[in-house]
């Protein structure tokens, strides 16, 4: 076997019980691993309409076969029905070095079905695998949780991945952390995993990795390594992301209007220096630390050096700085590094929680929610504490955090009173951090991407090809700026033996991307009546910046959206085209979308 | 020795000249990449195989903090002293490079492991995961792998021996400790005061 693993670790907590499978060598040249196989799996293993928290939903964790192989492939990609939406299916990927763990103990991936009867926590140590109560660590924050774990383990090399209370409680937007600061966040995979009563899945293998050809392998490997080490000098994003690491982005996208400043109200914001990522790099930050194999090491770890929270550490980025920072208008540094590290703890995605966040602020100005309704909480916009006393509510389900905790969707439908035109989400999934007012080929990323409101859906088809198949490869997609596909086909290829053409590269993102497309057809999503955006973005223009009186207008965005459908081999309704399945090799989804009536 | 048997991701080769040396460890550069397991193992066991890697990266709280970890190559070698294989040692100097090596054939492997428990470092020698003998950083026949590749500066290879390898082999705990007071502000640490809710 080369490249993958050639196992899949089968877990039915009901049961205690585990199957250790093949992989299947044809699914995996079909849909090759992460993103791709994701969505295969879950077709095949959920039935049509099920509840994404039933206790047979999978929870699946799935790596690809040149991740843990080269640099940039540290990621694993979680992937389930999400509980947020209630409909779409949802990716998410995390980095650092869970997935190449996860490898070293001989899997490709991890499926997880049933409920546990107590709080347990899988250990997999090579193929000796078992089931360890947790119900010590129940309650506890991801942070404690992978302290506690290291310790009664007694191995500082384990790696793992938690939920915290966020998760245990049901937070329909609650994430997975790993490696303290590292999040599979998106969509709610912390709330199927606690709904499914695993506290953590602990790693730690002994394997090493088979290459089909070594000398090309290698040969491709350090002509990556080569260009990402080139760039951490040489390239703008490279440089970037080594000083300051994302969250300094926010400054750039405030520079040319696209940042959510104030729930998504405006794109430019004047205070952004004030928090943002040079302001981190001079009060905070202590050293970048990365992921396995990435010569960039992005995360920037910092401390805040006084105050309350001292001694707190914490490694902001763009997503949380923005939609926690601008979004809600914090302009206190050290509050704010303090509240992002505090949703990590927590286990929370803090992307839709800054949502959330924004979002109650501006119904509280605008008096569609009072002070009563907060249980006392002044949450005026930046105020850090309020901030947290909500986010105290939202994570044990109290008072108004029990209706937060579905999400901006689920909130404004009960709040009413115009709540839902700055709701801002896509099929129930939050916007991830940018306004679209001015940028609106981002309004319509939003709008068609398979997992909701999601900024990782990609701007372009080429980018959103580079997405799809660095999420199925497992490589970091900040890469893509610096390694064309070609260079990943080859390493694939030299990697499993497969004889893809370069150009397959296209065929296959089209293939997963028009699966995913699919699978929340089957679920019920009608693309002209879900593939839209909150009114906010066609109906409230920016008052400030560059981009002063700038919309997303309905028409034009209309316009974009059919366009896009037509260029991915839909009618114009958003219905893959029958032909087009068959080109794609997927002529097994026909019949049940027939069925669904949606071909009329 | 396992020369050639894997491959120098550097490209180097042996007919380069050899100068004796030793890696230099700047703990708070180290970004927990583990580039350096990757290439250690590349050149040693001809594949990616992080735990049969020579060096390796152990995490600690707080932070967390990661320290690179690998053999000194001490004066005293305390490593050779515990080895009871006879009448010759399994662990001796190499001539050319001044490296502490493993002869793989004689060791008696996890079940002796005095070597391990001898280590001024502590945790220098590990066992590879398959054949359960001794491993140790041999400087990779004296064009280290890990040092060529690591990219925040983390790992230099200085030629000579300025300073005995025991000054850096220091428990892994007391070295995470120290950087953490260098890293963060001393005595307030919030890592153990942290709420659950």
């Amino acid at each position: 076997m080369s490249g993958y693993m050639g196992k899949i670790l089968d877990v039915d907590l009901s049961r205690n019980s585990y199957k250790i499978l093949d992989l299947d060598m044809d699914i995996a040249k079909r849909f090759i691993g992460g993103r791709g196989l994701g969505a295969y799996l879950l077709w095949e293993r959920l039935p049509a309409h099920a509840d994404p928290l039933d206790k047979d939903a999978p929870l699946m964790f799935l790596l690809g076969p040149i991740s843990g192989l080269l640099p940039g492939g540290a990621q694993l990609c979680t992937f389930f029905k999400s509980p947020e939406t209630g409909v779409t299916l949802c990716h998410s990927i995390v980095g650092s070095h869970f997935g190449v763990e996860l490898k070293s103990a001989g899997f490709d991936g991890i499926i997880i079905t049933g409920k546990a009867e107590r709080p347990v926590y899988l250990k997999i140590f090579d193929h000796d695998i078992s089931f360890e109560d947790a119900s010590h660590l129940w309650g506890k924050s991801t942070f404690n949780t992978e302290k506690i774990l290291k310790k009664e383990l007694n191995n500082h090399r384990v790696k793992m991945l938690s939920i915290g209370i966020a998760g245990e409680n049901g937070v329909r937007f609650a994430g997975i952390q790993h490696d303290y600061y590292h999040s599979a966040a998106r969509g709610g995979s912390g709330c199927l995993m606690g709904s499914k009563n695993l506290k953590a899945i602990v790693v730690k293998g002994s394997k090493g990795f088979d290459v089909a050809e070594p000398e090309e392998f290698y040969k491709v490997y350090n002509k990556i390594f080569e260009m990402l080490k080139r760039a951490r000098t040489e390239e703008r994003r490279g440089y970037y992301l080594v000083r300051w690491g994302s969250s300094a982005g926010s400054m750039w996208h405030s520079d040319v209007s696209e940042l959510d400043v104030k729930n998504y109200r405006e794109a430019h914001w004047e205070d952004i220096d004030k928090i943002s990522g040079f302001e981190f790099e001079r009060k905070s930050k202590v050293k970048n630390r990365g992921c396995y194999l990435c010569p960039f090491s992005c995360m920037q770890l910092g401390v805040i050096r006084d105050g309350k929270h001292a001694g707190r550490t914490a490694t902001p980025d763009f997503d949380s700085t923005s939609t926690i920072g601008a979004g809600c208008l914090v302009t206190d540094h050290d509050g704010l590094i303090y509240l992002n590290s505090l949703g990590d703890e927590l286990g929370i995605d803090n992307i839709s929680l800054g949502n959330v966040t924004s979002f109650t602020m501006e119904c509280y100005e605008r008096g569609i929610i009072t002070k009563d309704d907060l249980g006392g909480i002044d949450l005026t916009w930046g105020n850090v504490e309020a901030m947290e006393a909500l986010w105290n509510l939202i994570v044990q389900r109290k008072g108004i955090g029990e209706i937060l905790s579905l999400g901006v969707k689920k909130a404004a439908e009960t709040f009413g009173k115009g709540a839902e035109h700055f709701a801002m989400h896509c099929k129930g999934l939050e916007f991830g951090a940018y306004a679209t007012q001015a940028k609106h080929e981002r309004g319509l990323q939003f709008a068609v991407g398979d997992r909701g409101g999601c900024h990782h859906y990609g701007l372009t088809i080429k980018e959103q090809n580079h997405r799809v198949m660095a999420d199925s490869l497992l490589v970091c997609t900040w890469h893509r700026h610096f390694i064309t596909p070609d260079i990943y086909m080859d390493a694939l290829n030299a990697a499993t033996g497969f004889n893809f053409a370069h150009s397959d590269w296209d065929l296959l993102a089209e293939r997963f991307l028009i699966l995913a497309r699919a699978y929340n057809l089957r679920e019920g999503i009608r693309p002209l009546k879900d593939d839209i955006l909150p009114l906010r973005v066609h109906n409230d223009p920016l008052t400030s910046g560059p981009q002063k009186g700038a919309v997303y207008p309905i028409e034009k965005f209309k316009k974009d959206r059919e366009n896009w459908y037509k260029i991915r081999g839909m009618n114009s309704e958003g219905i893959p085209t029958k032909e087009h399945l068959k080109e794609l090799d997927l002529e097994f989804v026909i019949e049940t979308l027939e069925k669904e009536g949606l071909y009329k | 020795m396992d020369e050639g048997k894997g491959y120098r991701l550097s490209g180097r080769n042996m007919e380069e000249k050899i100068i004796k040396g030793f890696i230099d460890v700047n703990w708070k550069l180290c970004t927990g990449c583990r580039l350096c397991e990757q290439a250690c193992s590349l050149y040693h066991e001809g594949k990616i195989w992080p735990e049969a890697s020579r060096i390796f990266i152990l995490q600690f709280d707080p932070g967390p903090i990661e320290i690179p970890i690998l053999c000194h190559q001490c004066s005293d070698h305390p490593c050779i002293e515990a080895c009871p294989v006879k009448p010759e040692k399994a662990i001796s100097i190499n001539k050319k490079t001044g490296a502490v090596v493993i002869e793989q054939d004689k060791c008696l492997g996890i079940k002796c492991g005095r070597c391990a428990k001898a280590c001024h470092h502590e945790t220098a020698i590990r066992f590879h995961p398959e054949t359960n003998k001794a491993i140790n950083c041999d400087l990779c026949d004296g064009l280290p792998e890990c040092a060529w590749i690591c990219p925040s500066g983390a790992l230099s290879f200085l030629p000579g021996q300025t300073f005995d390898g025991s000054h850096y082999a220091k428990r892994p705990e007391k070295i995470a400790s120290d950087l953490a007071y260098q890293l963060f502000p001393a005595n307030k640490l919030e890592t153990d005061k942290r709420r659950d809710v």
